[in-house]
């Protein structure tokens, strides 16, 4: 029950691959990733959820905040990978209206600008 | 079917989550439950925790007397969970209901988790009984589905 995300930087995009849980425990440390990235200057995201088990809307908190946070320096995050029962997650809650989900890092790398 | 159930008493405070979580997991995998019920159970009742131990009790109500209390029941149709606290009144289910449609500027967190709660389960309901809150949740199986082996039939 944990969370591990790991950081990689391709063609000016950050490419987070989150494995694990985003609950109500373990989405303070993914919070505290992504603020300071964004703190450090990072506006292109990408978020690989192909090794995320599980998201609560804890871990929504966490998103809603980001898109909000990156829009004040005109940055984007873009998700992908998502197994069909957390990509409900963001149907149900209508989160997918703001934060385009793709198939492949690849496909997410091309639709940002 | 009795000796199957789940009942567990939790402290009404994060820390105890995983212990839930782990739980859940355990009383899923014992039953050959679907993945996709037992995620969704996880999340919907990570959500009625989290709200319980957020503002379920009065700020200065002591730590030993902040608990939720969960059963769960599995039968071959369906999964049954009741959870009840000892907190201040508060019906979910007439609780403000978020609006989804909202562009993101606009949007905040409030509601999802019940929000979820009615949209994943098959049915909620919820009683004051005993200055208890109790939930009840019924929740199907996919189409097909029929988890149990045949001893817990």
């Amino acid at each position: 029950m944990s969370i591990e995300i790991s950081e990689k930087k391709q063609d000016g995009t950050i490419i987070l691959s989150v494995k694990g849980r985003v609950d109500s425990n373990t989405s303070p440390a993914f919070e505290q990733k992504i603020v300071e990235l964004i703190k450090c200057g990072e506006a292109r995201f990408v978020l690989n959820f192909e090794e995320l088990d599980y998201i609560s809307s804890a871990g929504l908190r966490v998103l809603l905040k980001a898109v909000k946070d990156l829009k004040k320096s005109n940055g984007t995050l873009h998700l992908c990978c998502i197994k069909d029962y957390i990509k409900e997650v963001f149907v149900m809650s209508g989160f997918d209206a703001f934060l385009p989900i793709h198939a492949t890092v690849e496909d997410s790398l091309k639709a940002i600008p | 079917m009795l000796n199957n159930d789940l009942i567990a008493r939790f402290e009404a405070r994060m820390a105890d989550l995983e212990r839930m979580n782990e739980m859940i997991a355990a009383f899923g995998e014992a039953r050959n439950l679907p993945l996709k019920t037992v995620f969704e159970l996880t999340l919907v009742l990570e959500e009625i925790f989290t709200n319980i131990v957020k503002y379920g009790y009065p700020a200065n109500s002591p730590e030993e007397n902040r608990w939720v209390d969960l059963r769960l029941q599995a039968t071959p149709d369906e999964i049954s969970v009741t959870v009840e606290d000892g907190g201040i009144p508060f019906n979910p289910i007439e609780a403000p209901k978020p609006d989804i449609t909202l562009p993101f500027e606009e949007r905040s967190i409030g509601g999802l988790g019940v929000h979820f709660m009615l949209a994943l389960m098959d049915e909620v309901t919820y009683e004051r009984v005993l200055e208890k809150n109790r939930l009840t949740l019924r929740k199907r199986y996919p189409d097909g589905a029929c988890p149990l082996p045949e001893t817990l039939q």
